[in-house]
Order: C-alpha cells, then structure tokens, then sequence
C-alpha cells in the first residue's frame, strides 16, 4: 500500500514537472516569435506591388497594380480564379546567384524568371495542393539572368486559386542566398516547427483526455480531448502540402475544425468552474450546430459571409463565456478562474485580432492568425487541472487507506478480544469438566473405599488384616488418580511403568517374581487421563487377584504391538498378564466368600475394557494359573 | 564406617519430627539438623557439613529450588534430596535441574525414607517412569512423532539425542537407552541385564543424566536465579 503511495507520489511530482517543462516551452516559443519578427528586415530587398492580370472564373477579367500581400479572396469572394503577377527585380551584381522569398504563394503556381520556369508549386488548376500555407523560395541561377543591357529581371508568377483558400500573393524578399535562406529558417520556426509543436501537444493532450474521460466519462476530458482533436486538424494542414480531400471539402473540415474548437474550449471552461448558465450552455450548441452547417455551405456555395456570421457568432459565445470567467474571477470563488481569465483573455483577444485582420482584413490584413498559439495555453490549463485532479484522488484514496487500516485494526481488536473471550471461556469449561471428573473419581474410588474402611472399623473385632488391606485399596486408589493425571506423553508403556513402580515393593514382599517384557509401543492419541485411569484400574484388579486368590510365585507381564495387515484388522496393543497360580476356577473356589467380590470384579474389568474400546479375555491357562490378554486398538 | 549424617528444611513441625523419627531410628543414619525456613538452614548449612540434605519445595521464605541451587554450590559432595507429594514430577523436575539427585515421598513408608536415603548417599539415584518418560521427551523434542515403526530394533537403536539450545548437554546413547528402559518399566537390575553392564554402570547412567540436567555456565545460573528470585 505504501509502494503505491510512494508510486502515486512520484506521478505526481513527475506530472509537476511536465507542466512546468511545458511552460518554459511556452514562454521560449513566445520569444522566439517575438526574435522572429524583430529580425525579418536585414539584408533582404522586399518587393510589395506587382502588376497583375486577374481572371476570376465568373467575372470579367482585370489588369492592375496590386500591393502585396495580394489576397485573391478579398477581391474576388467565393471566386477561384488565375492570376499573373509581374514584378521587376532589383538591380544586383551579375555574377553572383541570388535567391527570391515568398512570404505566400498559391494555391498553386509557377515561378518564371526572364521567362524561365524556376518552380512549379503543385500543378495549375489541381486542387490537391496548396502552396499558401508556407512560405517558398526560390533561387535565381546566374544564368537566366539579363545582362545590364537587356534591362532589369522580370518575375512572373502565375497562380491559380480556389475559393475561400486564402490565395494571393504575399511579399517578395530578394536577397544573397545566404540572406534568404535565414530568412526561409526563421520563417520556418513559426511556418513548421510551432505548428508541430503544437500539433503534439494538442495531440498528447487530447489523446489523455480522451484516456480519462473513456476510463472517467467526466465531461471536462471529453470535451477538451474533442476541441484538441478539433485544433489539431489545422496544424496538421500546415504541415500538409497535399491534403487527402479536394477543395472545397477540405476547406469545410477545416473550418469546422475551427469552429468546434472554439466552441468546445469554451464549453470546457465553464465545466472547469462547474458554472452552466443554461442559455450559454444552449448558446453553445447552437454555435456548434451552426458551424457544422454553416462551414459545408460556405465552402460549398461560395459564400464566405456565411462562415464570417459563424465566426462572429462563435467571437458572441468566447465573450459569454468570458464573462462567466470574469464573474468567477471577481467572486474569488475559484483559483482555477484566475488561470482561465488568462488564457481566456489571450484566446480571446488572438480571436478578436484573427477575425478582424485576418478574416476580415482591416487595415490591410495580417497574414499570420494567432489562436493556435493562444489555443497552447488551454493545453497547459488541463495539464494543471490533471495534476490537481490527480493530486487530489491520490490523498482521497490515502484518506481512505487510513481509514480502512483504522477501521481493519479495530475490526482486529475486537476479534482478538472475542476470541481471547471465547479462549478464556473454554478454558474455564475445561477445567470446570475436568475438576467435576476428578471430584467424581475421587468419590466413586476414594471416597467408596473409605466408606467401606469406616463401615469395618465400626464393626467389633474388625479383622487388622482386612483393615490394612482397605487402607491400601484407598491408597491405591488415590495414587492412581493422581498417576491417571501425569504426563505420559501418549505412551502406554510408561502407564503400565509406572503402576509397576508402585506394586513392585508389595510384589516383592508376597514373594512374587515379576517377569517384564513390554516393548516399545507406538504413541495412544486416545491415552486420556480417563483412559489411563480405566487401564490402571483393570491391571490393579489383575494383580490384586493375583497377590489375592492366585498363590502364584511368578507373574509374567507381556506388551507388544501389531499392525493393520491381512490378519489384522487393525493396529493394536495386545497386553498379556498371566501368573503360575492356582487359575481362576480354583482360586475362587477357595474362597466363596471372596468368589462373589471375584465375579463382580471381573465384570468390572471387562466394563472398564469395553468403556475404552478394548477388547478382554480372562482364561485359565493350559499349564495351569490365569492369563489375562487385552487387546487395544490404536486410534490416530 | 561413620554415620551418614542428615539434614533438612521442612517448614511442617509434624513432618520433621517424623523424619527426624525415621532417621534417628536407622542404625546407620545420623539426624544432624531441622531447620523450618530457608534462611535457617542455609544459615546452619555454611558452617556444617552434612552427607544428605532433605529439602522441602514450599518452603514459607524462598522457593525451595534456590535452597537446592545455594547447597550444592556451598557443599557438592552432600546429595540433595527433595522431599515431595505423591505425582509432583513436574516440580521434580524442576529440582533436578537445579541440582537435586533424589526425592522422598512424603508419604512413603517409614523403611522406604531410610532405604532411599542410604540409597542415594551410596550413588544410587531413583527415578520414575514418568520422570524417565519426560527426560525422554524433553530431550528428543518431540519424541512421539519420530517414533519408528521398527519398534524391536528401537530398544538397541534409540533415536540419536537432538541437540538443543536450552539443554547443556546431549545424552549419549547409553543414557538414553538407560532412560527409554526406565521409561518403560524396567527396574535398575534388569537394565543392566539387558545392556549387557553392571548395576553400577547404570546407577552411574542416571546419576549423569541427573548431572546434565544441572545448569553448567554462570549467565545461565543468574538468569535462572532471576527467575526463582520473581517466583519466591
């Protein structure tokens, strides 16, 4: 758990830097724009009029004196059309090649100097590519050159238009090739290089949120991912000489492309401040429904006051919703709304500026929009918005860890305290069993004996040698009570041991050889206390009857063992006692007295055998005396 | 030959004065000393040598182990008896390991006491089966689940002794043979039958096996006395 805390930190860090390595980009990539234009004017001459036959395709043809930048658009909307443009070049040394920049030229079009082809951009007439978007050079050989004679270089380029595809004739820079091709390498970083910066930013960015929102379905990824991947389109066009669609499709896409971004920016940062003015959010809607009708229409029919009224009403939406990040911002509800105003005011005033100079052209135009650079910013926002999110879920979910561990622990707790409870519980039971079990034993063994002693005793002329004789049967009893509660280790072996312990001095003193013959036995898991107590009980019986009745000078005591095979059912302990006595029969007869306590003791035994799953046979042996086999099934 | 001379700490005045009968009455014991409480004895025992030492558990001063341990460190030739219920083979233990050689029944019969006591002065130390058995235990771990199903040749080939941290010292294999017979009900005379050795050579077994239950290394001895020094 900790890992993936530490894991989360470090994303996070990680995600820290990335926004601020993304900032520093920003701001290095706004200065060097700003060191771009400051050094386009060096050692370059800039043509910036031509004389120019203009054939529109659905009006009369004209020849005029145009200033450059040259926006066929403006001139003629919705038209496409040829145009030729002538330019005299400057005055240079002959002998030296120079190199001529255009700021734009297209759509397409053929570059003639002294009426040399020197570069075709695409093919006339063919759509598919459109050498406006950037800016083309090219180099004037030595040899096409006129001699001072003939008068000066001319420049002839004929273009050919489509509508609405921003075609013309931007200026012309006429310089040294070393001169024109700095030139041509700082246009690039804005042409080339910033458009594919942003274009993988816009595409990283977009792909992540589309990641979140598919994990998430939270709006706000959802409807950034949709205006990056909406941005995109435009960057990837400038990067894009051949576009896969003709015009005037392409153009609708782009368009729309546009448009929805802007539309979608916009519905993103009223999610981002979860403000949802419902007309706003309606007004939106709408914008987005017009642009994807008004773009195709525009385009398809020529008319670009049409996408001009989408713009405007897009402009409507951005300043709407600028005023909500305006309110926020004054209210101090949200940090995150200072952030916006920011990038909103830049979006919005590059917007302004893209609308009015741009599409609009006033004061003769700008050629470079500014959006995609202000668009950047929104990238950065949601970089930030990530991170918080993220940032946030991750204490969220440490909160959470806490929580549950707390909670885990004190779940613990409590089962620890119920099962030491329910332990403590079973211990006292067992004990509170075991004590009644031993008083039990103490009174059935014990406490008869003594009642009997007591009975003899009160009797005149009690006999001292049936008096002695009780004693030591209390005796007895209580010793094996306590022997019954030692530990044996499950080995019967040590039971019958110590039982021999005890009687060997009384064997010993009747004169009574003891032949012992006991084996290892395997451990008894069923050796209770009880259990040890039953077979003390039936051997203690044996040899009383033997020390009695049998008149025997020997007793033999075999243990041994079998397994479970084929003639045996089962393992089992087989105890063999037998004596060179008089036998059973006999001794009883001896005394009839004692032939009634005789019997009795033997059922006695045989009870005792039978209550611990033992099977006993007493018979008179062949040779004469008593012997005695137990049989002990081992259990476990 | 001199009188074995005894003495004993037994705080019960009934129970000494019977002692005190039994051995008086011995021809070849001589009643030395009664002390009631530990610090009596152990007082009269730095000043006096005796052959034997009855020693009481429950004593009403200090546990009757520490008695034990003081005494064979004070005077290691005297054999240390412990005088006991009947079935206290726990607490035997217990005494053995802190020195004891012997242990009297409390209820043993009035020959028995003075039999055990000559006994033990002449090297001959008793043990029970289930004093046997525990021994057993305690040292091969878990005896009962490594016992073999070869049971005829296990008598002739007992279980190598396991080492192990708490014990001192391994049994040989001698020993544990002696004890697993004890174990098993055989008497001194009949082991030494079977093992082909005299009853002296087994009497020797036992007392050495008693000897390794003795704590041997001084760090072992403090914390022991700790322990008897938070029990008392």
């Amino acid at each position: 758990m900790r890992r993936a805390n530490s894991a989360c930190c470090l994303e996070l860090v990680a995600a820290r830097w990335l926004l601020r390595c993304q900032l520093i980009a920003a701001m290095l990539a706004c200065a060097m724009l700003a060191a771009c234009g400051g050094q386009e004017a060096s050692a370059t001459a800039v043509l910036d009029t031509a004389e120019a036959v203009l054939v529109p395709e659905a009006a009369p043809a004209r020849e005029e004196r145009v200033a450059l930048r040259h926006r066929w658009d403006k001139a003629f909307p919705g038209q496409a059309g040829r145009a030729t443009y002538r330019l005299v070049l400057p005055a240079a040394p002959l002998r030296e090649p120079f190199a001529l920049f255009f700021e734009q030229v297209g759509n397409q079009a053929e570059v003639r100097v002294n009426g040399r082809v020197l570069q075709r951009i695409g093919v006339l007439g063919d759509a598919r590519v459109d050498g406006g978007k950037t800016g083309q050079s090219v180099v004037v050989p030595v040899a096409v050159r006129r001699s001072e004679r003939d008068g000066r270089d001319e420049l002839v380029v004929e273009a050919s238009m489509q509508a609405l595809r921003g075609g013309g004739l931007g200026r012309v820079h006429v310089g040294s090739l070393a001169a024109i091709e700095a030139l041509e390498a700082r246009r690039r970083v804005v042409e080339v290089a910033a458009p594919a910066a942003y274009a993988a930013s816009l595409m990283l960015m977009g792909g992540l949120a589309a990641g979140l929102w598919w994990r998430q379905r939270v709006a706000l990824y959802g409807c950034f991912s949709l205006a990056a991947l909406f941005g995109v389109l435009r960057h990837i066009d400038h990067l894009w000489l051949a576009v896969p669609l003709p015009w005037p499709l392409w153009g609708a896409l782009l368009a729309i492309g546009y448009g929805c971004q802007l539309a979608f920016i916009a519905r993103f940062v009223l999610l981002l401040l979860d403000r949802d003015p419902r007309w706003l959010v309606r007004a939106i809607q709408v914008a987005i429904g017009l642009v994807l009708v008004l773009a195709p229409l525009s385009f398809w029919l020529g008319m670009p006051v049409l996408w001009t009224a989408a713009l405007a009403l897009l402009e409507g939406v951005g300043l709407a919703a600028f005023g909500v990040v305006l309110n926020e911002a004054w209210r101090g509800r949200q940090r995150i709304a200072w952030f916006l105003l920011g990038a909103g005011g830049i979006v919005l005033a590059a917007g302004t500026h893209d609308f009015l100079f741009v599409r609009l052209a006033w004061h003769g135009g700008a050629s470079t929009p500014l959006t995609p650079h202000a668009m950047f910013f929104f990238v950065l926002i949601l970089a930030g918005v990530v991170v918080q999110r993220h940032n946030r879920s991750v204490a969220d979910y440490r909160a959470l860890n806490e929580h549950l561990a707390e909670r885990v622990a004190e779940r613990e707790r409590q089962l620890v305290e119920a099962s030491d409870a329910l332990r403590v519980q079973q211990q006292e039971q067992a004990v509170l069993t075991e004590r009644q079990r031993i008083m039990r034993e103490i009174h059935d063994g014990i406490g008869s004996q003594l009642v009997g002693l007591l009975g003899m005793v009160g009797q005149p002329h009690a006999d001292p040698a049936a008096l002695e004789e009780q004693v030591q049967y209390a005796l007895d009893e209580m010793r094996m009570a306590v022997d019954s509660l030692q530990p044996v280790h499950s080995d019967l072996a040590t039971v019958l041991a110590t039982l021999r312990y005890r009687l060997q001095p009384r064997l010993q003193a009747a004169g009574i050889e003891v032949v012992w013959d006991v084996a290892a036995l395997p451990p008894m898991v069923q050796l209770s206390p009880q259990a040890i107590l039953q077979m003390q009980r039936i051997l203690l019986e044996a040899f009383t009857n033997v020390l009695k009745h049998a008149h025997a000078s020997r007793v033999t005591v075999h243990a041994h063992w079998h397994g479970a095979d084929a003639a045996n059912a089962e393992a089992a302990i087989v105890l063999k006692l037998s004596d060179d006595g008089v036998g059973l029969e006999a001794g009883l007869a001896a005394n009839s007295a004692a032939s009634a306590d005789r019997g009795h003791g033997l059922r006695n035994m045989r009870a005792r055998a039978s209550a611990i799953g033992a099977s006993l046979q007493i018979d008179n042996l062949t040779g004469g005396g008593t012997g005695l086999v137990l049989e002990w099934p081992i259990r476990g | 030959m001199s009188l074995i001379t005894v003495a004993m700490v037994e705080d019960d005045a009934r129970m000494r004065e019977r002692f005190a009968n039994v051995i008086g009455a011995a021809p070849t014991l001589r009643f030395a000393f009664a002390a009631s409480t530990a610090s009596e004895l152990l007082a009269w025992f730095a000043e006096n040598v005796v052959d034997v030492l009855l020693v009481d558990l429950g004593l009403p001063d200090r546990s009757g182990f520490e008695v034990i341990r003081r005494c064979c460190r004070l005077q290691p030739a005297c054999a240390v008896m412990v005088i006991t219920m009947f079935g206290d083979e726990a607490n035997m233990l217990k005494a053995f390991e802190a020195g004891a050689r012997g242990y009297l029944l409390k209820d043993g019969t009035q020959a028995d006491l003075a039999a055990h006591v000559q006994s033990l002065h002449a090297g001959g130390s008793p043990m029970s089966p289930i004093i046997a058995r525990q021994l057993l235990a305690r040292w091969q771990a878990d005896a009962p689940a490594r016992w073999q199903a070869d049971a005829p040749a296990r008598a002739a080939t007992v279980p190598p002794p396991v080492a192990r941290a708490d014990l001192p010292e391994a049994l040989s294999r001698r020993e544990s043979q002696v004890l697993d017979l004890i174990a098993r009900g055989f008497t001194y005379p009949e082991i030494a039958l079977q093992m082909a050795i005299s009853l002296t050579t087994v009497q020797t077994h036992v007392r050495n096996i008693y000897g390794k239950l003795g704590v041997h290394s001084k760090t072992e001895a403090v914390y022991e006395a700790r322990q008897f020094g938070l029990l008392s």
